[in-house]
């Protein structure tokens, strides 16, 4: 047996394949299906991209999914939309209801367009994507709720929620809202534009939905400190990139009250704070790759959060530096083979002697 | 007069495609306005053309789009135009029609026909969706232009399937009757020839049951009236009147003027097999249906004076496969040998010119919402997945 990692990765399949829990060797590589990203010219390649290109010249790729494209019509959250619409591997049914819905929208927009006075017609949008986007953007919450065990009670403590999760809880408000709070015999294409439409203009059941979850872990934020995990540092940093604007003056608005409050609870949670000063430096940095802003936006300061040992903190930064995760799952996927990889060694040794 | 065109930004590419393939007789000059925020009110698109007269159209408007007025949209075509259409024009509010060969041709074939001859039948035939229908759609509306009297089935095959309530005739005993379907026609065919209804009399009279009847020499509007209120006897009304129709038809060219035109979509479901089902469970035939029956002996050319205008459409035919669109797949022997011999018109799928007046519309009325469409790949992917195919093309840019 060789010695080495990659020698363990060669793309290898046992001879008893068990499906149910079957996946790639991650020595596979994800295909690729953007056209424009093939038309670059050589020269303006950057060099990730040219190490990735080389990449694939001596690794294998992973088969596509039926519903990857390289059309330029493609849009990944509405083949998300559509996946979780899907019900007994239908997907074409579901596909159908989404453009059908589409075309709902912008029919509706349109025929207003129309009839509306030449002054009125920009006010109407039109494009049934941005309505969609736009839509899905006001449904998703910013704050989630988890239950949390704390000496034998359950408590509901609010967490910031990945940008994974935000997207999955609107679409999946969307689509559970659609299907049992309306008229059954309305047609799905025509609940979901009805619905869309609503929460394109901040109204409808699933912005009220978010509005009370929001309350909700707002009325909870005593138990804030219950929570004893960070969240993935590198989500927050991207999200505080993309949406620093947005979301803090959509938290400002919610939380104008808070500022108050917040002073009275710094004061009693002083005592704590001066427990843990070994830690002092490594708390600044923690509140960077935290992410100042969401948590500033919600009037929460510093003292509310719970500070991290070193070792959350190496580890943090280190994801943030990795390139890619393939070390991680390579260590994953070694740990197993731990066990042979030192029995080689010992060979190894063995026969050097 | 040299006309002054101007065009946006986006449309130069177009434009400049579409200006060799128009071969414009008007020697106009194509300016193109890099730099103008918009058109003006008063500039040409080179989508459409200002003449609405059908039968002022020749080659010239070839894949321009004329504008049906609204007044006479819905007495031209209280019940003729395709579904999705119908959503169109509500949508855009607007009904543009465009100019294509098939149906041009139709049109110089009814202006250079003699009158005095048996009539002609034209056959429209095509794959799916090539747009059949429309092309008979916009031959109604020359003919109603034009003063005609128009007959109009707007799709023979709901007379075959689907059938609510079925009497047996009183007329016949061993024929059918479907009052609802006849009295909607009844209906909808006032609506559309309100003008000629009192200027026919009947040859005549009529007697439905023991105390009704309607006289020799009553108006034909009577006879209409009574079927749409009693629609127990409104199929033989029908009957009536085609048969009445018939036989005035070349006098009433030489008295009045006008002209009969039989339009009828779908009409191989005359001679293939129906849904419909006796109360003993065994399958009914066509000419076992009164209106069928009527119909058939209105499409024999045994009679003067107008022309029969038919569509094949194996969308909504019964038993037929959903790849046949040739007159001698879908009529079946018994239907070819009836309408034999008839003036085939074959409709295409759209042709490059056509694709890009169309490209422009939809363009023109933002109905093609998605920033991709209007790029050079995303129309490229259009043409791929439609094949350039009307309706096709309809349904994906309905989505985009």
């Amino acid at each position: 047996m060789a010695a080495s990692i990659t020698g363990l990765l060669k793309p290898w399949t046992p001879r008893l394949f068990l499906v149910r829990w079957s996946r790639y060797n991650p020595y596979y590589l994800e295909p690729e299906p953007r056209k424009e990203l093939y038309n670059i010219p050589e020269t303006e390649l950057t060099s990730e991209q040219k190490q990735e290109r080389d990449l694939k010249a001596v690794r294998p790729i992973k088969a596509a999914t039926n519903s990857a494209t390289s059309s330029v019509f493609n849009d990944p959250v509405l083949s998300k939309f559509v996946n979780m619409m899907m019900r007994d591997g239908d997907k074409i049914l579901a596909r159908e209801i989404l453009t059908q819905t589409l075309e709902s929208l912008k029919r509706k927009q349109v025929e207003k367009y129309h009839k509306a006075p030449e002054g009125k017609k920009a006010e109407f949008e039109c494009n049934p994507y941005a309505i969609f986007h736009q839509a899905l953007e006001n449904c998703m919450p910013v704050i989630g709720l988890a239950s949390i065990q704390k000496g034998g009670k359950f408590y509901q403590v609010p967490i910031p929620l990945t940008a994974n999760r935000r997207r999955f809880l609107a679409m999946k408000w969307m689509i559970t809202e659609c299907r049992e709070n309306k008229n059954r015999r309305t047609l799905m294409y025509e609940k979901l534009s009805q619905e869309l439409l609503a929460a394109f203009s901040k109204e409808g059941n699933v912005v009220k939905r978010k509005h009370e979850l929001h309350k909700m872990a707002e009325s909870n934020r005593a138990y804030a400190h219950y929570r004893w995990w960070q969240s993935c540092a590198r989500d927050h940093l991207k999200r505080d990139r993309d949406e620093t604007e947005t979301e803090g003056g959509r938290d400002r608005d919610e939380t104008k009250t808070e500022g108050g409050r917040d002073r009275d609870e710094t004061e009693t949670e002083g005592g704590r704070d001066r427990d843990e000063t070994d830690t002092k430096g490594g708390r600044d940095r923690d509140q960077k790759i935290v992410g100042d802003n969401f948590y500033a936006g919600l009037g929460w300061s510093r003292k509310n959060l719970r500070v991290l040992t070193v070792r959350d903190r190496v580890e943090t930064e280190s994801k943030c530096n990795r390139d890619r995760d393939e070390t991680e799952t390579l260590k994953k996927w070694s740990r197993d083979r731990s066990r042979d990889r030192d029995r080689s060694r010992v060979l190894q040794l063995c026969h050097k002697d | 007069m040299a006309l002054r065109r101007l065009f946006t930004l986006r449309l130069r590419q177009t434009v400049a495609q579409v200006r060799l393939l128009h071969g414009s007789g008007c020697g106009q000059q194509l300016e193109e306005a890099a730099m103008e925020p918009e058109p003006r009110k008063e500039n040409l698109n080179i989508f459409r053309t200002q003449e609405n007269d059908p039968a002022h159209q020749s080659e010239r408007h070839l894949g321009q789009y004329y504008t049906l007025p609204a007044s006479q949209l819905n007495a031209v075509f209280p019940h003729g135009l395709p579904q999705r259409y119908q959503q169109q024009v509500k949508t855009f509010n607007e009904a543009c029609v465009m100019v294509r060969q098939p149906a041009l041709e139709l049109i110089s074939h009814l202006k250079t026909a003699d009158y005095s001859n048996p009539a002609v039948r034209y056959l429209l035939y095509g794959l799916k969706g090539s747009g059949k229908t429309m092309s008979l759609c916009h031959t109604i509306h020359y003919c109603s232009t034009q003063g005609w009297l128009v007959l109009h089935i707007p799709d023979a095959h709901l007379w075959v399937k689907n059938c609510k309530e079925l009497l047996p005739s009183s007329y016949n005993a061993s024929r059918f009757d479907q009052p609802i379907e006849a009295s909607n026609w009844l209906r909808n065919f006032r609506a559309t020839n309100e003008r000629f209804l009192s200027k026919i009399k009947l040859r005549q009279r009529y007697t439905w049951t023991k105390r009704e009847c309607t006289d020799e020499g009553s108006p034909l509007g009577e006879l209409v009236d009574m079927g749409v209120s009693r629609v127990k006897s409104s199929s033989d009304v029908v009957g009536a009147v085609l048969k009445e129709l018939r036989l005035q038809a070349a006098e009433l060219r030489e008295s009045e003027g006008f002209r009969l035109a039989i339009a009828i979509d779908g009409v191989n479901s005359l001679w293939g097999r129906t849904t419909i089902k006796k109360e003993d469970k065994s399958p009914v035939a066509p000419e076992e249906l009164t209106l069928i029956h009527n119909l058939r002996k209105m499409i024999k050319n045994d009679w003067c004076g107008g022309a029969v205008l038919a569509t094949l459409s194996q969308t909504g035919s019964l038993y037929s496969p959903s790849s046949a669109y040739l007159p001698n797949e879908l009529l079946g022997e018994e239907g070819f040998d009836c309408m034999d011999p008839f003036v085939p018109v074959p409709v295409s799928n759209y042709s490059e010119k056509e694709f890009e007046s169309c490209y422009l519309y939809y363009l023109d009325r933002h109905w093609l919402q998605h920033p991709h469409s209007r790029t050079d790949e995303g129309k490229k992917e259009l043409i791929f997945l439609s094949n350039r195919n009307p309706s096709v093309l309809e349904r994906m840019c309905a989505f985009l």
